[in-house]
């Protein structure tokens, strides 16, 4: 059923940690050089998608296939930039450590680093902003340098899919940017992006496509599909009063 | 005293202690980087006294099948069968609802413990190990057999983590991530497990089972505060160890003590002076920067007098002391200028002005809303001066909104407008309501539509407030005027035009900024 040009094929995914359903008979295809969000309210399923998109959760039924390949045989074509909370910032790495990285999946066991690798690595910090700061433990930065260097970690990989969870939460300005202008990048260069978003007011900015998920998704389509008033009170109940609908009828646009 | 420190080197006994101890020293010490970075140390903990029981069958075992002899690689599996055991028993206690990890790992340990004792307290006559061996060690006593053990052990353990230090490192820090490059966490992480098993037992009949434990975790943790990087760490921690061995060597010479608590004592004790003064982490490092921190209220409060221009460092109330402290800070920050200090007054910067504008706004405003409120004006003024340390922009935006964006203040100072200030998000569009007479701006949308005479893209000049300040009118640059209400005004969003620095350029900067702090 997975049509030629998905990047990302799911089809009736359902996933539960103990006996509490989490994601039920989920199917949908992302096309490929497609920026698309997942939002949902807490609890909805979300960073679950994610994750079993990069074949780290345990499946109870359906499939999820990358380029037509099961994920179990396309570990590797996918880059991940995990939510700030599930990082131990900690850990004695530099931000260099963690950039490289995004190299491993491509140097066998046998052998060390490279100095191509290097370039990469180096070349995605610049393109991050954060060239000047790589020899800093990654707990002694912002909450949005800590973001942009994951980011560059995942553009090291390489790898024509990103999947980004929760990026814009709680990050400063220049990080926004840097983040939207990567998804701009991204959809001109042909990548595919997933990303799971809390933020329903920016929502229809980033995005070419969104899923609205809750367990099952409720719909999933361009932005001005999903974003209706009446769907979204029915996903998040009366939670979604503070939504203002679209931007540029009551809200400032964005500069 | 020279003589007194090589004397013990002359003794074969001492030199084989100090080499064996160092080589199980140095492959727990690497290990235990990984032990305490995956928070496994209770874990390893329980896991080397559930040794017991795989030793004891182990060592039955092999001399059922080869009599007399050849029992160390019989040790060697049993106990790896028992750590593997162990691990699986936990993992699967800790599965059931209503028991937590901490508990299935206190259960299985004793549990197994338990049957080890059992094991060995019922053969008694046929396995040759003391259980006070165990518990103790005997570093002095280790044979060519002990020697041999460790240092092939040593080998294994630290040659593997060399050749698969990227494969460690990452699934320790991202699972997540090892897993989606098809890296296989969980294979790797009953690796990590069985090396745990094979130092404890190479390591348990020099120094016993409690203290081994603390040759792994020790000298890791104590590198752990003194590094930022995991294969620094890991020397530091091999070192640190090795020091923990002769010291402690040492040590029982002169007070003629067990070798093994000799040394864990002094790893213990090494671990407490490292504790004291490591340069960052330490805790007369922690308690220095407590006590040099400025606090963000003198930061305002400088800003503020300098927005009043009360410049001179005598007339700033604050202590010499904490003022010279402060005024350093905001010079590091960019909001007064380098020549404060020699001049000895305050001189703000471009960036200084802006930040001082907005805390002298905020006070102007809570004072404001409290006199609005009924409070008398100089309690209000009080109060303010601790009120104005909360100004978030929206806050303010809302008191601002709520007291129909007032020019002037009550003392009838003029309030700085907030359109000059926008240092996180750069050139953001502005309410017409919230600019200043003077302001140029360029018309980018409206809440209901456009009044007559306006519309996007249209470019104007604020002028003064009419009809005692509830009124916003606005020059138009094609020469007409437009007068509109404080409802109005709200709706209509404008951008500021103006020459300023690059508002980006900035943006990055107070994003290092924060870094620096934390």
């Amino acid at each position: 059923m997975s049509d030629d040009d998905s990047a990302i094929s799911i089809s009736h995914l359902t996933v539960s940690y103990g006996p509490n359903p989490v994601l039920v008979n989920v199917s949908v295809e992302i096309p490929r050089g497609s920026v698309v969000g997942i939002i949902g309210p807490n609890g909805a399923g979300k960073s679950t998608l994610i994750k079993s998109v990069m074949g780290f959760v345990e499946r109870d039924y359906g499939t999820v296939s990358i380029y037509g390949e099961v994920v179990e045989h396309a570990r590797g074509r996918v880059a991940y930039v995990p939510q700030r909370g599930e990082i131990d910032w900690d850990f004695p790495v530099t931000v260099w450590d963690v950039v490289l990285m995004g190299r491993y999946s491509h140097v066998p066991w046998y052998r060390s680093l490279g100095a191509r690798d290097r370039e990469i690595g180096m070349t995605s910090l610049r393109d991050v902003g954060m060239d000047s700061l790589r020899g800093r433990q990654i707990g002694q930065l912002s909450g949005g340098q800590q973001q942009r260097v994951f980011m560059a970690r995942a553009l090291a990989q390489e790898s024509d899919i990103l999947l980004l969870d929760e990026p814009f939460a709680g990050v400063d300005a220049a990080t926004e940017r840097a983040i939207a202008s990567l998804l701009n990048d991204a959809r001109n260069t042909g990548k595919t992006v997933l990303v799971v978003h809390h933020d329903l007011d920016t929502a229809a900015e980033f995005f070419d496509r969104i899923i609205l998920l809750n367990r099952r998704i409720y719909a999933y389509g361009p932005p001005e599909q999903v974003l209706e008033p009446g769907l979204l009170t029915e996903v998040y109940g009366g939670k979604v009063l503070a939504f203002k609908g679209n931007r540029g009828s009551g809200e400032a646009p964005r500069v | 005293m020279f003589d007194a420190l090589m004397e013990p080197w002359g003794h074969a006994y001492f030199v084989k202690a100090a080499v064996g101890g160092s080589i199980v020293a140095v492959t727990c010490a690497v290990l235990g980087c990984y032990i305490i970075l995956r928070r496994m140390a209770f874990i390893g903990d329980a896991m080397s006294h559930a040794l017991l029981p795989g030793v004891g069958i182990g060592y039955l075992v092999m001399n059922a099948v080869f009599p007399g002899g050849f029992t160390a690689g019989g040790l060697l599996l049993g106990a790896l069968i028992a750590a593997l055991l162990t691990s699986v028993c936990i993992s699967f206690l800790s599965a059931v609802h209503r028991i937590k990890e901490d508990s299935a790992i206190g259960i299985v340990y004793t549990g197994l413990f338990a049957l080890g004792v059992v094991i060995l307290t019922r053969f008694q006559q046929h396995i040759n190990i003391d259980l006070n061996h165990f518990f103790q060690g005997d570093i002095y006593g280790i044979d060519w057999t002990d020697m041999w053990l460790s240092a092939c052990t040593g080998s294994l353990v630290i040659g593997a983590i060399v050749v698969f230090y990227r494969h460690f490192t990452i699934v320790s820090f991202d699972p997540i991530m090892a897993s989606s490059i098809g890296l296989p966490a969980r294979f790797l992480h009953i690796v990590l497990t069985a090396m745990i098993a094979l130092v404890c037992v190479s390591g348990i009949s020099m120094v016993g089972v409690i203290m081994i434990v603390g040759l792994l975790i020790t000298p890791a943790a104590l590198a752990y505060l003194l590094c930022d990087r995991l294969p620094a760490m890991m020397c530091v921690a091999a070192a640190m160890g090795v020091v923990s061995v002769i010291g402690g060597l040492y040590f029982s010479e002169w007070v003629n003590a067990s070798g093994g608590g000799a040394i864990m004592f002094t790893g213990f004790v090494f671990f407490l002076i490292g504790l004291t003064v490591a340069p960052r982490h330490g805790l007369l490092a922690t308690a220095w920067r407590r006590r040099s921190a400025v606090p963000q209220v003198d930061v305002e409060d400088v800003l503020k007098s300098a927005h009043m221009n009360t410049t001179s460092f005598e007339e700033v109330a604050l202590p010499r002391r904490r003022l010279i402290r402060t005024v350093r800070k905001l010079v590091g920050e960019g909001f007064l200028s380098e020549e404060s200090v020699p001049a000895r007054r305050l001189i703000l910067t471009e960036r200084g002005k802006l930040e001082a504008a907005h805390i002298m706004r905020a006070h102007q405003l809570w004072e404001g809303t409290l006199v609005r409120s009924g409070v008398r004006p100089d309690e209000a003024h009080a109060a303010a001066e601790k009120l104005e340390h909360l100004h978030p922009r929206e806050v303010l935006d809302d008191l601002d909104d709520a007291l129909d964006h007032p020019v002037i203040d009550i003392d009838g100072a003029p309030v700085p407008g907030e359109s000059e200030y926008d240092a996180e998000a750069g050139a953001r569009p502005l309410q017409l309501s919230l600019m200043r007479e003077g302001d140029r701006g360029r018309f980018i949308a409206c809440g209901n539509g456009w009044p007559e005479g306006t519309g996007a893209g249209l470019t104007f000049t604020v002028g003064p407030r009419e009809v005692g300040a509830t009124a916003w009118k606005v020059h138009m640059d094609d020469g007409s005027e437009l007068i509109v209400d404080h409802a109005c005004a709200d709706r209509i969003f404008a951008e500021p035009v103006r020459q300023r620095y690059r508002h980006t350029e900035r943006a990055v900067r107070y994003g290092e900024q924060e870094s620096r702090e934390s």
